[in-house]
């Protein structure tokens, strides 16, 4: 896809360039945020925005935006890490299923069933169980519950393409069933799977937040957006500043890479919302 | 009737891996689960009676099979810190985790596929415009915040609802209705942006189909044919994501809980996992996933009522 | 006689792309009028315009009378009007039907929609009589439905309104050749019945000049040619009806070699078994698609295999070449024993196969060069430059320039990719080629050019084919020899001459019987 038509998909073209905006945002606060975000000032606390501190402090004082900085930098990694486990086991899965067939698809079918009985948060529950709450734990219980999406995709979509007669050729040109699903069926479902991808993705933030809410993701003194809520549960009613920016943050990243994904859809091939619902 | 023992075969399959599953992260990983219950500064003593208690002393195959088959009958196991049957804390929580979650799937139903439909019939004019930049919305509040907001608004500002807490069902009835509302919208309405999305979806896929070309030239104006033939083919699709939808729901009861203070499941299992108490965790998550399981199974059966080719189906 | 349908100026565009313009005809009442075209020229959306039914994003001017009156503007009306006056019947009867419903509530309510004082329950056996069904079926599902009943229950909604228009858009091109058949005597006989005008669009000629008194002949969204079917089609005026024409008549091939009689492939006993998996189909009859068939072919031979789609001989056809193995008996390929998918690597490049749909055959995201070196992987020992030599040598032996070897399929049309389909079957210079369908699924007018291909291509390299394919015509004109199948089995043999004069099984006199006659002129 080149850039002239992204021009002609101006909601792609909006709901990336968002995106974008707010992924560099997350990354600059590697490198700078306006005050350390374990900087702690009680005398500081619940300032009202000003020229010093843009969204005000916290209760322990703390500089909001440098929070919130550090808090999406924290959900997109929290995310795409859960998506890169769902694809990187997932794909595969999906495509092995599809192309030994039988048994085999049997087996991996009944695995990705099995896997979408534990939603995330019963994951991080039995993890945190056995090792104490963390991002990590946050990743993997999401990651989890993306492998059986992705494995889904993956099968579908090659169990459509199996069919076509370009599958036919190749097998009598001699290829091996691993060599077909990486020369003719992964490229033609990168598609689909780019578009869940960003679905996933914006899944996975929303997760990483409840968990992080609850207590079973993201510990101090690192923050996360649904950390931050945590925090102002008990306070929400006398400043509800506290709770709005970090809610707010999370409406509009996830906003952002929803519209990214529509348009991603849309524009890569409008066959593809016909196949999402099958 | 094939199907339905295949999908029964397959349901009883899944619990059983699935019980597997936590017995291994729960009894076998932890290495010794009395000493990981009771921490490194407990006495001999009971360490020895917790044991005892949870059945230790015989090996692990026999162990998982003594879990499940008690399970079968309704019995949990006791729980260490709780000093009660699991059975007996899970059914109370229930009574809070059960209403709020199915009130929540039969709002989100109630909003979002009506809205779904309403968008669809007006496909590209400004009234699907505006429900599907709603939609948009929606789909991307977390829940939990949303309870917040409607707090803020609903309990603090208007003081229509009470903010946060639980009457039980036998003391008061209404106030027990009262204070589930506050939560169940706060569950529901994201779940009704995304079912809304999904029912224009699956309605304006069917709505290029064939058949709707039939009804027309039968007789029927575009809005006759959707109604008469279009809704429920795209109910089917629907239906899948509404099990999923459950899924997620009863997960994010959990986490709703939370704001509003109730006695839930995610509230016991909180506590649990604070305590370490790995009979509770067990069993409870044991439940959470039976739920979900039990919903797909649900979900799959309304399937196969609805639609005729899937009855005979045979491989 | 006065006209039922008057079109004037009829244009229809999609965005800037014109798909019909300046369109004028008139149907008479009680005539049986058809159009013909092939795909993209306008004959389905010239259908829908009359029907009110044209997709949201098309744009319409021109007028259209029926019995005299403008079509109405107001939805309801014009679907009133629909369905009280006008019935149709569609191409593909699987999707046209609503699958959750039985096929009689659907006909009951074309019934109520027509006529709400109607007693649908009193008229629904004699309609289902009427077109060849019985009353059992109303209470099936379409999925429980073979095409053919399901075609019927499309005419009986149609008729359910007692219209004056019946609309048939390529109401047969989803069936087989026998049902093919059934189903156009059966709208012929209604409508003489019922004094009914009709509207028939297709894409076969001869279907056309069976059932029609006046034809329209469209290309590109424009009328070329309008008349009676006599006239029109024996006397063509215009170049491309002279072409479509041309193209119903598959002229036999001259054979320069006689075939040698030695045998290339030997099939002996042959037997593919589908079985049920799974417990719960344990001990159930497995399905043999393939029962016991021998066959042999020489050297140079054309042999094709014709029969009824699910017979078995594509399923032949794939063992043959290695893509599906037997359950049971062997075959024998140039002296290499072997079952189906353990043919060596070493005799596949002797084999190949060229597949029915040109547009599923190619892996979009691969040049053209890329998909046609495939095969080569088979000849590990070819040099870089000699692989380069291989492409271009078969690219241009199709008819193609080597330039397109850079170009994506989808770049190229039906006609064309089916060439490419070819080059990539010829790339490493087999001796065996399986032609599966070769040009079914490709428009009329090209058909010839690649039947004419495949001729040369078989005289220049001395190949050998074996021909899989449903169209009489087109066997007669290709092949030495022909196999009759039927359920798996061979059930007739001869050359076409011979066995179609005088066919002797029940099923080839069937297949012959459903041939439709030649345009004389």
């Amino acid at each position: 896809m080149n850039w002239r038509r992204l021009l002609d998909h101006p909601s792609l073209a909006l709901g990336l360039a968002a995106t974008l905006a707010f992924a560099l945002l997350g990354l600059a606060s590697l490198i700078w945020t306006p005050y350390p975000i374990a900087d702690i000032a009680i005398s500081r606390r619940f300032l009202v925005p000003d020229a010093s501190h843009l969204l005000g402090t916290d209760h322990l004082g703390r500089d909001m935006l440098s929070l919130i900085m550090a808090g999406t930098l924290t959900s997109f990694t929290v995310g795409a890490a859960a998506v890169a486990i769902g694809v990187g086991i997932g794909v595969p899965m999906g495509l092995v299923a599809a192309m030994w067939g039988g048994p085999v698809d049997w087996v991996a079918m009944r695995i990705s069933d099995l896997a979408f009985a534990f939603p995330s948060v019963i994951i991080a529950i039995l993890i945190a169980t056995l090792i104490g709450p963390g991002a990590t734990n946050a990743i993997i219980a999401i990651g989890i519950f993306n492998i059986p999406v992705f494995a889904r995709v993956a099968r579908g979509g090659a169990l459509a393409l199996s069919s076509l007669d370009f599958i036919g050729a190749a097998r009598l040109a001699g290829l091996g069933k691993a060599a077909i699903a990486w020369r003719h069926i992964l490229p033609n479902i990168m598609s689909l799977i780019i578009v869940q991808g960003t679905i996933q993705l914006s899944l996975g933030i929303l997760a990483e937040a409840g968990l992080s809410y609850i207590g079973l993701g993201t510990q101090p003194p690192a923050t996360s957006l649904g950390l931050m809520l945590r925090d102002a549960q008990s306070l929400f009613l006398i400043h509800p500043s506290l709770s709005l920016l970090p809610g707010l943050a999370i409406v509009l990243i996830v906003v952002a890479l929803n519209i990214a994904g529509d348009g991603l859809r849309d524009a890569l091939d409008p066959r593809l919302r016909r196949q999402e619902l099958a | 009737m094939l199907y339905l023992l295949r999908r029964l075969a397959g349901f009883a399959l899944t619990l059983l891996i699935a019980a597997l599953v936590i017995f291994v992260l729960l009894d076998l990983l932890p290495g010794d689960p009395a000493r990981f219950i009771l921490g490194i500064n407990a006495s001999a003593d009971a360490l020895a009676a917790l044991r005892l208690q949870m059945g230790l002393d015989i090996p692990a195959p026999a162990r998982f099979g003594n879990w499940v088959w008690s399970m079968l009958q309704g019995d949990f196991g006791v729980s260490h810190t709780q000093r009660a049957p699991v059975a007996k804390l899970i059914a109370e929580r229930m009574a809070v985790t059960l209403p709020l979650s199915v009130f929540a799937m039969a709002i989100s139903m109630a909003v979002g596929l009506p809205l779904g439909i309403l968008a669809a019939r007006h496909r590209g004019k400004p009234l699907d415009t505006a429900l599907m930049v709603m939609a948009q919305g929606g789909v991307a509040v977390p829940n939990f915040w949303f309870g917040m907001l409607l707090t803020l608004l609903f309990a603090v500002t208007l003081r229509w609802l009470p903010p946060g807490g639980f009457t039980p069902w036998y003391e008061d009835g209404w106030l027990a209705l009262r204070g589930l509302v506050l939560p169940s919208l706060a569950l529901a309405l994201p779940q009704a942006a995304i079912l809304a999305r999904v029912m224009r979806t699956a309605l304006v896929d069917v709505a290029g189909q064939d058949f709707i070309r039939t009804a027309r030239a039968k007789g029927m104006t575009y809005g006759e044919a959707i109604w008469r033939h279009g809704v429920r083919n795209a109910l089917l699709p629907v239906l899948t994501i509404l099990g999923l939808q459950f899924a997620y729901l009863i997960a994010g009861t959990i986490i709703v809980e939370n704001v509003f203070y109730l006695p839930g499941l995610g509230r016991l299992i909180f506590t649990a996992i604070s305590e370490r108490d790995l009979v509770l965790v067990r069993s409870a998550t044991m439940v959470l996933v039976l739920a979900v399981s039990a919903t797909m199974l649900v979900v799959d059966l309304t399937y196969a009522l609805v639609d005729p080719r899937l009855r005979e189906r045979r491989a | 006689m006065t006209a039922l349908v008057e079109i004037d100026d009829l244009a229809v565009s999609f965005g800037a792309r014109p798909a019909i313009e300046g369109l004028t005809l008139a149907i008479e009442k009680g005539e049986r009028f058809g159009i013909i075209g092939e795909s993209g020229s306008g004959k389905s959306l010239t259908a829908l315009a009359i029907a009110g039914l044209l997709p949201e994003t098309a744009r319409m001017s021109g007028r259209i009378r029926f019995d005299g009156a403008p079509l109405p503007q107001d939805e309801r009306e014009m679907a009133r009007l629909r369905g009280k006056r006008i019935g149709m019947v569609f191409q593909e009867p699987m999707t046209a039907l609503n699958p959750l419903m039985r096929v009689g509530e659907q006909i009951e309510e074309a019934m109520r929609l027509a006529d709400e004082a109607a007693a649908p329950l009193a008229d629904l056996p004699a309609l289902l009589q009427e077109v060849g069904l019985e009353p059992r079926h109303a209470g099936r599902y379409p999925h429980q439905l073979s095409g053919g009943q399901r075609q019927r229950v499309m005419i009986a909604m149609a008729l359910a309104s007692r219209p004056e228009l019946m609309i048939a858009d390529e109401p047969t091109s989803a069936l087989d050749v026998i049902t093919q058949r059934l189903v156009l005597d059966l709208i012929g006989e209604i409508c003489q019945r019922r004094r009914m005008t009709l509207l028939f669009i297709s894409h076969d000629i001869r279907a056309v000049a069976a059932l029609c008194e006046r034809v329209a002949v469209l290309h590109r969204g424009t009328l070329v040619e309008l008349g009676p079917v006599h006239t029109v089609l024996t006397r063509p005026n215009q170049a491309y009806t002279q072409k479509l024409v041309a193209a119903t008549q598959v002229t036999p091939r001259q054979r320069v070699a006689a075939p040698k009689p030695e045998p290339l492939l030997t099939v002996t006993h042959l037997t593919r078994a589908f079985k049920g998996r799974g417990l719960l189909h344990w001990g159930e009859k497995p399905l043999l698609a393939v029962n016991d068939v021998s066959l042999s072919i020489g050297v140079g031979e054309c042999l094709a295999l014709v029969g009824p789609s699910g017979c078995g001989k594509t399923t032949l056809g794939r063992m043959i070449v290695g893509l599906d193995s037997a359950s049971a008996g062997e075959m024998d390929f140039a002296g290499t024993p072997y079952r189906g998918a353990d043919l060596p690597a070493a005799r596949r490049a002797d084999l190949s196969l060229v597949f029915q749909d040109p547009f599923g055959s190619f892996n979009p995201r691969l040049t053209v060069a890329q998909s046609l070196g495939e095969p080569l992987r088979l000849l590990p020992r070819l040099a870089p430059l000699e692989r380069q030599t291989r492409l271009e040598e078969a690219i241009t032996s199709v008819g193609l320039e080597t330039a397109m070897l850079a170009r994506y399929p989808h770049e190229f049309s039906g006609g064309q990719r089916q060439r490419l389909a070819i080059a990539r079957a010829m790339v490493t210079r087999p001796r065996l080629v399986v032609l599966d369908e070769p040009v079914s699924a490709l428009d009329v007018s090209v058909r010839g050019d690649v039947l004419d291909l495949l001729a040369r291509l078989q005289a220049d390299h001395a190949l050998t084919y074996l021909i899989v394919s449903h169209d009489l015509d087109m066997v007669a004109a290709m092949a030495d020899r022909v196999l009759v199948m039927e359920a798996g089995r061979i059930v007739e043999e001869g050359t076409p001459t011979a066995l179609f004069a005088r066919p002797r099984h029940r099923l080839t006199q069937e297949l012959m019987a459903a041939r439709l006659p030649d345009i004389v002129g």
